[in-house]
């Protein structure tokens, strides 16, 4: 059954409200456009439901447990069980899998969260600028395609974006790192400083910084600053963490022309081939399973990379047969996601006289070191780069488990803080292959929408890499004075699941922008080369995926795109 | 010695509310007291002294031996002890409502190697022996789980639990013949439970969850350790001998 009246039409539709979806809402209600927004998951109002919110552990009955695989509590959650994020405290922010199966060729985790807000819920809250490094990579490795953007066309809206979410951190000066629009740093504990004065002593050219968040240091925007309860996954209702939630639903809701749509599985994208244009979206109801259409001028696709590609996939006509914008064929190729899950750690010795208080919900960072563009820091090996991610603490009571004793004893000696110890883990920069690949399945889901098959794998460039993440891990330890340090890799290969792609949970590129539209999805505004009022800014636009964390590239991607799409609309180009 | 008080969703809030020194708004109070989707949850406190509750996957037998076993790893001192914070209660949730079946078979098999070793020391099950003995044979267990030389880590990665059957589900487990050992079995010892004695695993794991049941209780976290307070980060601040941990 088709239902649509006149009411339903919109000058926008925005499909998916996560981090992309959600700015694309905010920007281009606040430049006068009636948008709606369809959420193939449930409503989540900010605050009333974060239902886990400072809850002490002994409230939840397994102690807010890491819900894995192999226990129970994870039967609807095959997949979304692999990632370390999933407990028992933040389930519920996660999409049942059996709501979206999948086929993985080779084991591939596709987390998802279906719910307004979407991953902007449990993100990690790690942004970093790309930079040129990033930007001229393909050309000059003679990669895949050319991104048609460069730093400068993107470090505006970089700026635009930070203002608004706001992001702690420290500038540092760096080309390969550019610095933002930074509200104050947190402070490292006395184990970070230390690993930090020996590695920049004794390594030149190295760098420790605390993370750069989108978690606010200062009250901002309305937003309060962060309080250091530690969970952000939980969900924040102070808002000081960046979500579609905190930041970008309200401010698209203050204009009066914001309308969510939750419980709306988008089908495909509708297109009509007499004026080449989108004309909207069909939608099933997530409860009754009945299909509608919402019509509007202009759509953007923001369900995230794979959600994305999907939809598009399923949007055939006869002018795109093998999937809406497709002509050039690229679509569910170049899939793409950092690898980590490999690094070092090590004891320090001493420093028995400092603690720490509170929870700080980020840890240090170590800035790209590797094929900078000059003689020094080039490898032989591979190319690209990685940054590590880590932190200093001291042991708890954890301790205990893994050494002998019992009774008073052990009782007393827990009741104090232990050693401290640092790890670091690398996020590494993965290539963009055209054998890395999605497409549609024969089965379909419970809402007739033919399931993805995800083939994708590391290349040998990751693999060589990863042998030097972990080498220049422990010898950054070493070389910080940190004892008994060791490697370690999740990797397994094999169609094990160890490091394998997905985890990362940034996966990117199966609708990639580029300058020509044989060989690439998207113009340099990510919009369509094939039909001009369809625009794309989440993941899948990314021409290739750098080291660092992409999220923020996204956001500025998405402000500078619609940005661009409401002067075409007024020039009456779309 | 004080009993648990159950700690109320308010109470609980009330504290976060003081933690924060007033920068929680009123409306965040409320949205968070609202009514929640964990209403399926068994009441928690429960399971504290005096409270009816009963355990689902031990038996009676085994769950007095667990409780006199998680007691010796935190006693009661000055402070509350791992019975006191319901550490039993949370060994018998996790073997009900975690675990699978091939792992909740091991503990359980690992509980019956304890008796099984009382009854070859001293002719009687490990309850029934003396305080004094049972300290003995759970020094004698913890050395031969935590072999000299550090090489617990190797040890414990080669006696990881057997792989686990994925099409095993809640309900489809069950503790098996191994509840309830037979007198046929001379003194209990079937081979899963001669493999468990030999392995060193289940007085590992044992600890491994007495540690987190006590100290992520409320008892464990504010009375013994202390609650790390919301509301500020200090990354560098002096640390005195003899301050407690953050739980």
């Amino acid at each position: 059954m088709f239902i649509h009246t006149k009411a339903d039409d919109y000058d926008a539709i925005v499909v998916g409200s996560g981090i992309s979806g959600g700015w694309a809402a905010k920007e281009l209600t606040e430049k006068g456009l009636r948008v709606l927004v369809v959420e193939r998951g449930r409503n989540v109002v900010h605050g009333k439901d974060y239902i886990t919110e400072h809850k002490p552990n002994w409230e939840f009955p397994l102690r807010d447990r890491r819900i894995n695989p192999e226990v129970q509590g994870s039967e609807d959650y095959p997949v979304q069980a692999r990632t370390g994020q999933f407990r028992e405290s933040n389930k519920h922010f996660f999409m049942k899998d059996t709501k979206n199966p999948y086929e993985e060729a080779k084991p591939f985790t596709w987390i998802q969260g279906d719910q307004v807000g979407g991953k902007s819920l449990i993100w990690g809250r790690q942004v970093y600028r790309w930079s040129d490094l990033d930007f001229e990579a393909n050309a000059k490795d003679g990669i895949a395609v050319d991104w048609p953007i460069r730093y400068a066309d993107i470090a505006p809206w970089y700026s635009y974006v930070e203002k608004h979410i706001g992001v702690s951190g420290e500038k540092l000066g760096l080309p390969q790192l550019p610095d933002g629009e930074f509200l104050k740093p947190m402070e490292m504990n006395a184990g970070e400083k230390f690993v930090k004065r020996g590695i920049e002593k004794n390594i030149p050219g190295r760098h420790v910084t605390i993370g750069r968040v989108a978690i606010l240091t200062e009250n901002h925007n309305g937003r309060a600053a962060c309080h250091y309860c530690g969970p952000c996954e939980r969900g924040c209702s102070t808002g000081s963490y960046f979500s579609s939630q905190a930041s970008t639903l309200p401010a698209a809701q203050k204009t009066g022309r914001l309308t969510i749509l939750p419980n709306a599985v988008v089908h495909s994208v509708l297109y009509d081939e007499g004026t080449n244009r989108v004309i909207g979206v069909r939608v099933i109801d997530a409860n009754t399973k009945e299909e509608r259409e919402y019509h509007a001028k202009l759509v953007f696709v923001n369900a995230s990379t794979l959600g994305t590609t999907r939809i598009l996939l399923n949007s055939t006509s006869p002018r795109f047969p093998n999937g809406l914008a497709n002509s050039s064929g690229v679509l569910g190729q170049h899939l793409m996601d950092h690898h980590f899950q490999v690094g070092a750690r090590g004891d320090i010795v001493g420093l028995k006289d400092h603690y720490y208080q509170g929870n700080r919900p980020n840890g240090i960072y170590i800035p790209r070191f590797r094929n900078l563009g000059d003689d020094r820091t080039k490898r032989s090996d591979y190319i690209r780069g990685y940054g590590y991610q880590g932190g200093a603490s001291r042991s708890g009571w954890g301790r205990g488990g893994s050494q002998p004793g019992f009774g008073v004893q052990l009782k007393r000696s827990l009741r104090e803080p232990g050693d401290w110890s640092m790890g670091i883990t690398g996020f590494a920069e993965c290539l963009p292959r055209p054998d890395n690949v999605v497409t549609l399945s024969d089965r379909k889901d419970e809402y007739g929408i033919p399931i993805l098959k995800i083939d994708c794998s590391w290349g040998p460039n990751e693999l060589a890499m990863r042998k030097d993440i972990a080498a220049a891990a422990a010898e950054m330890l070493e070389a910080a004075g940190c004892r008994n340090v060791s490697t370690y890799d999740n990797y397994k290969g094999d169609g094990k699941i160890g490091a394998e792609p997905g985890l990362g949970i940034h996966e990117m590129g199966t609708a990639r922008m580029g300058r020509d539209p044989k060989t690439s999805v998207l113009n340099a505004y990510n919009q369509a080369h094939d039909v001009p009022n369809l625009f794309v800014t989440d993941g899948s636009a990314m021409t290739s995926s750098s080291c660092v964390n992409p999220s923020i590239t996204y956001m500025a991607l998405t402000a500078r795109a619609c940005d661009y799409a409401v002067k075409e609309m007024k020039a009456g180009r779309i | 010695m004080e009993t648990q008080q159950q700690i109320t969703r308010r109470e609980a809030l009330q504290r976060v509310a003081i933690f924060l020194g007033g920068t929680l708004a009123a409306s965040t109070v409320a949205g968070a007291m609202a009514e929640n989707a964990f209403a399926g949850y068994p009441v928690p406190g429960t399971g504290y002294p005096g409270d009816a509750w009963s355990p689902r996957t031990l038996t009676a037998d085994q769950y007095a031996l667990a409780s006199a076993l998680v007691e010796h790893i935190i006693p009661r001192t000055d402070t509350p002890g791992a019975k006191d914070a319901g550490v039993p209660r949370f060994l018998d949730d996790l073997l009900t409502d975690h675990y699978r079946a091939p792992e909740r078979s091991r503990v359980i098999a690992g509980l019956q190697g304890v008796d099984v070793r009382a009854l070859r020391k001293h002719k009687k099950k490990f309850l029934a022996t003396t305080r004094a003995q049972q300290i003995a044979l759970l020094t004698e267990m913890d050395r031969e789980a935590y072999p000299a030389g550090g090489a617990i880590a190797q040890q414990a990665k080669k006696q990881e639990p057997p792989p686990r059957d994925p099409q095993v589900g809640p309900g489809s487990g069950g503790t098996g013949s191994l509840a309830q050992p037979t007198a046929a079995d001379v003194d209990g010892a079937t081979e899963e439970v001669k493999t468990e004695i030999a392995s060193g695993w289940f007085w590992r794991r044992l600890k491994e969850i007495t540690l987190v049941g006590y100290y992520t209780s409320q008892p464990g976290a504010t009375k013994e350790l202390h609650v790390n307070p919301m509301g500020i980060w200090k990354g560098d601040m002096p640390y005195h001998t003899g301050d407690r941990a953050w739980a």
